[in-house]
């Protein structure tokens, strides 16, 4: 469908109507939190004591553990992004186009891999089969009589496992939504045109929901390059480093020292580039099939029989929910019950006492307080803003539409470390004065700062 | 070559029951009009032909082919049917383009390339389509979407076509000659359509015969447009066929009067078999001015549509339409406000809905 430009405001005869505040707001606004944050970083990542310096940048890109990270980040990324897409593609086809039973029940339960935290995973997954100490790890190991531990999960493999239980849903969720809103006409027209079901699948319901695949595994890709949680947990105790954790890493080892912060920087670019290539493949693949499948009476799609499978499927779909959802989640809760790291878990090793501490700290408090804090006036704001931004892309389309657009999506492929790390240097007066953000308010106010520029991002890939 | 026959077709969306029992043969080799208002059915019906909703009871053949048979368990699917269809919201498939769409379903019967390609070329020209061959349907119109969705189906059957409102999104021209092409081609070929419309024009231009839907999903009538023209079976035929206007008569003492005011005298005759209470219908272009008439009125509005003009009258109280031709004698002199008396010809009575106090 053409999209016509709707400049109300200049129908009207006006010069400056809203659309143009708006626009002017949506640029200063990315130049305030996108722009100079990136130029401190690459500023300081080129410059040294006011001169261009480029042996630090050069000396931080070629070194071979750095290049090992590199390498790392990219195999992941896209194992991930492979993985996760036909995970997603997959239930969300069973759910959407299938009659496997209880679907509103399921489709919920999908979701929640969506609203958890990766590290949260992570943990659960690293207590369970890390190496001879994992809980299941062990229990095999002393069931079977085996001498190295079955499964290892702080590997690559590992990373990707974790990573694609928690990042698949948003393949699933885009997916399920246009096949949702696909007119089924399209599909019953191609069985009367003499195609079996297995064809329409192939030739004319994929197809159709292509767009919906490519911004589901552009964000998983781009998620997974910045990812920093499942990496760190499982990865550090085996020097497997991604280039988020190894720019986490190098700023620790430094122990905060401007210089381990210029290597940070050094190296942020390196993933920025990284991600850049994703985005421009992406965004060329996306332009290729846009087309509008919206239309017609909200009949009820024809379901596809899946008879004998019906009920193999439904199984294979409850044991995923089981491993992606419910192990992790019972674990961390089982593991606060006992009342020493690697005791086992049995009965008598459990007590409500870590709970007891955790409810009766002052910091727990506080943490919530700050959590709900930040969580509510971030929403509101990066909704307002999102929204704003999202519009005058996709409506307004003024001139340097796809400055904005790079702009926006920029700051959600940078690891949320490397961004603050360009706040405080933007933002501290004196670089040397980085403690005055230690307080609380600094904190609140970058993580403010970036939680903004997130959601901006998201709302903008939504529309 | 073949025709469609419906036997005792029932189906039910839950406890929504849309058709019962329901039985239509459509000949070989014609365009059935299946005329009926909106929600009666027409469109589950046409599912039911095409394999997309299974019937809880009845049979259904194309030619001597039975397709779905409930009691023989005989339920063949879509792609094995060997029906060509226009959705009412075309349904073109968006990722290829309008030759590929066109093309699509003679892939499917394995026809060999050359042939698929003049096939789709000459659909495409008799839908003015030709010229449209390389664009993705995104670039296209509304309409123009509707014609190549008649490409499509014209070469994808020469046995069946169903059709549900083809041509809604088309201009008045282009309405007519697509009408005509549709003709043209089933002429041609040979091909019996089933034409699912609300719009009785296009089925009066259209169909070697016509069926009724009742609202309830039930059929009312089934004959040759002038059958169901002039010869309604029933009042709901006569209504939804037309325009139409009603009035209650009553009898008073062995006279006939106007129900809502007895002064008024009908002295014209009236079928036997009504005793006290009465409905008549007459068509808008069935009344015609005579100043001797006792049953008078005033003109209200008049519009002059071309060809004819549109009165609304007032007749005590109630508001009576009235067609005259623009060549009718004086039928331009009546100017709105004046005073006319009416005569009503060929009128149909119905049993009245109204009771008795």
């Amino acid at each position: 469908m053409f999209k016509q430009k709707s400049d109300l405001a200049a129908m009207e005869g006006k010069r400056l109507g809203l659309d143009g505040i708006m626009t002017a707001l949506s640029f200063a606004l990315l130049f305030v939190i996108v722009v100079i944050p990136i130029f401190m970083i690459i500023y300081n990542a080129f410059f040294y004591e006011g001169k261009f310096d480029l042996t630090l940048f050069t000396s931080v890109i070629f070194d071979p553990e750095n290049l090992k990270a590199m390498g790392n980040t990219i195999i992941i990324a896209v194992a991930v992004t492979i993985f996760g897409t036909i995970m997603g593609l997959f239930y969300a086809w069973l759910l959407g186009r299938s009659d496997i039973p209880a679907k509103g029940f399921m489709r919920a339960l999908f979701t929640i891999p969506y609203m958890f935290p990766p590290f949260f995973g992570a943990m659960a997954w690293d207590l369970l089969f890390s190496g001879r100490a994992g809980y299941i790890n062990r229990w095999l190991m002393s069931t079977f009589h085996l001498r190295t531990a079955p499964v290892n999960i702080n590997s690559l493999g590992g990373i990707i496992f974790v990573e694609c239980s928690y990042y698949f849903p948003f393949v699933f969720m885009q997916v399920v939504s246009a096949l949702e809103r696909m007119d089924p006409t399209l599909e019953e027209s191609a069985r009367i045109a003499g195609a079996r079901q297995s064809q329409v699948i192939w030739k004319i319901t994929l197809p159709l929901v292509k767009p919906a695949i490519s911004a589901g595994a552009l964000l998983i890709l781009i998620s997974s390059l910045a990812h920093f949680g499942v990496p760190s947990i499982l990865g550090f105790s085996k020097n497997i480093f991604t280039l988020p954790t190894m720019i986490y890493a190098l700023i620790n080892r430094s122990g905060g020292s401007f210089e381990g912060i210029r290597q940070g920087t050094a190296l942020s670019i390196l993933l920025v580039a990284v991600v850049a290539v994703a985005l421009v493949i992406q965004k060329k693949v996306l332009s290729s099939g846009s087309y509008d499948i919206i239309k017609g009476k909200s009949m009820r799609p024809t379901l596809i029989k899946l008879r004998g499978a019906k009920y193999p499927l439904l199984f294979l779909a409850c044991l995923t929910l089981l491993i992606i959802v419910i192990v992790p989640f019972l674990m961390i809760f089982l593991v606060a019950l006992v009342r020493a790291y690697g005791l086992p878990l049995t009965w008598e090793n459990f007590s409500f006492s870590n709970y007891e501490k955790v409810f009766a700290s002052p910091a727990t408090l506080d943490s919530i307080k700050n959590s709900l804090f930040l969580s509510v006036t971030a929403g509101l704001v990066c909704m307002f803003l999102g929204v704003m931004i999202a519009y005058v892309i996709n409506r307004i389309k003024p001139r340097g539409k796809n400055l904005l657009e790079i702009l926006s999506i920029l700051p959600y492929s940078i690891p949320g470390t490397v961004l603050a790390i360009g706040v405080i240097l933007s933002w501290s007066g004196s670089i040397m004065n980085i403690t005055l953000y230690n307080s609380l308010y600094g904190e609140i106010f970058i993580i403010l700062n970036e939680e903004c520029k997130r959601v901006i991002t998201a709302s903008k890939l939504i529309t | 070559m073949a025709g469609i026959s419906f036997k005792n077709i029932s189906f039910a969306y839950g406890d929504k029951i849309i058709l019962e029992n329901f039985s239509l043969d459509v000949e070989d080799s014609q365009i059935m009009c299946l005329l009926g208002p909106s929600g009666c059915g027409k469109t589950t019906l046409m599912r039911c032909l095409l394999g997309l909703n299974r019937p809880s009871t009845g049979e259904i053949y194309i030619g001597d082919r039975c397709v779905f048979s409930h009691e023989k368990r005989i339920n063949i699917p879509p792609e094995r049917r060997g029906v060509g269809v226009v959705f009412q919201d075309y349904a073109v498939w968006p990722h290829m383009t309008v030759f590929e769409n066109v093309a699509y379903p003679m892939k499917k019967q394995r026809l060999d390339r050359s042939e698929i390609e003049r096939k789709a070329l000459y659909a495409l020209e008799q839908v003015r389509m030709r010229d449209y061959a390389p664009y993705l349907p995104s670039q296209l119109s509304g309409g123009q979407q509707q014609r190549v969705a008649i490409a499509r189906a014209l070469v994808s059957s020469d046995e069946v076509i169903v059709m549900d409102e083809p041509i809604t999104n088309l201009d008045a021209k282009l309405r007519e000659e697509m009408l005509i092409e549709i003709r043209q081609i089933q002429k041609n070929i040979g091909t019996t359509i089933l034409y699912i419309t609300h719009d009785q024009e296009a089925s009066l231009q259209l169909c070697d015969k016509m069926a009724i839907m009742n609202s309830d999903g039930s059929l009312s009538q089934i004959g040759t447009d002038e059958d169901i023209i002039l010869r309604p079976a029933n009042r709901f035929v006569f209504e939804f066929i037309g325009v139409s206007n009603f009035f209650t008569l009553k009898k008073i003492n062995n006279s006939w009067c106007f129900h809502d005011n007895e002064k008024i005298i009908y002295n014209d005759s009236i079928p036997e078999n009504f005793d006290s209470l009465v409905d008549m219908g007459v068509r808008p272009n069935d009344i015609i001015f005579d100043n001797n008439s006792q049953i008078r009125g005033r003109v209200k509005r008049s519009v002059f549509l071309g060809s004819e003009y549109n009165m609304f009258i007032d007749f005590d109280g109630q508001e009576i339409r009235v067609q005259r031709s623009t060549f009718d004698d004086g039928a331009g002199m009546i100017q709105e406000g004046a005073d006319v008396g009416l005569k009503f010809l060929n009128p149909v009575f119905y049993e009245s809905y109204t009771k008795e106090a």
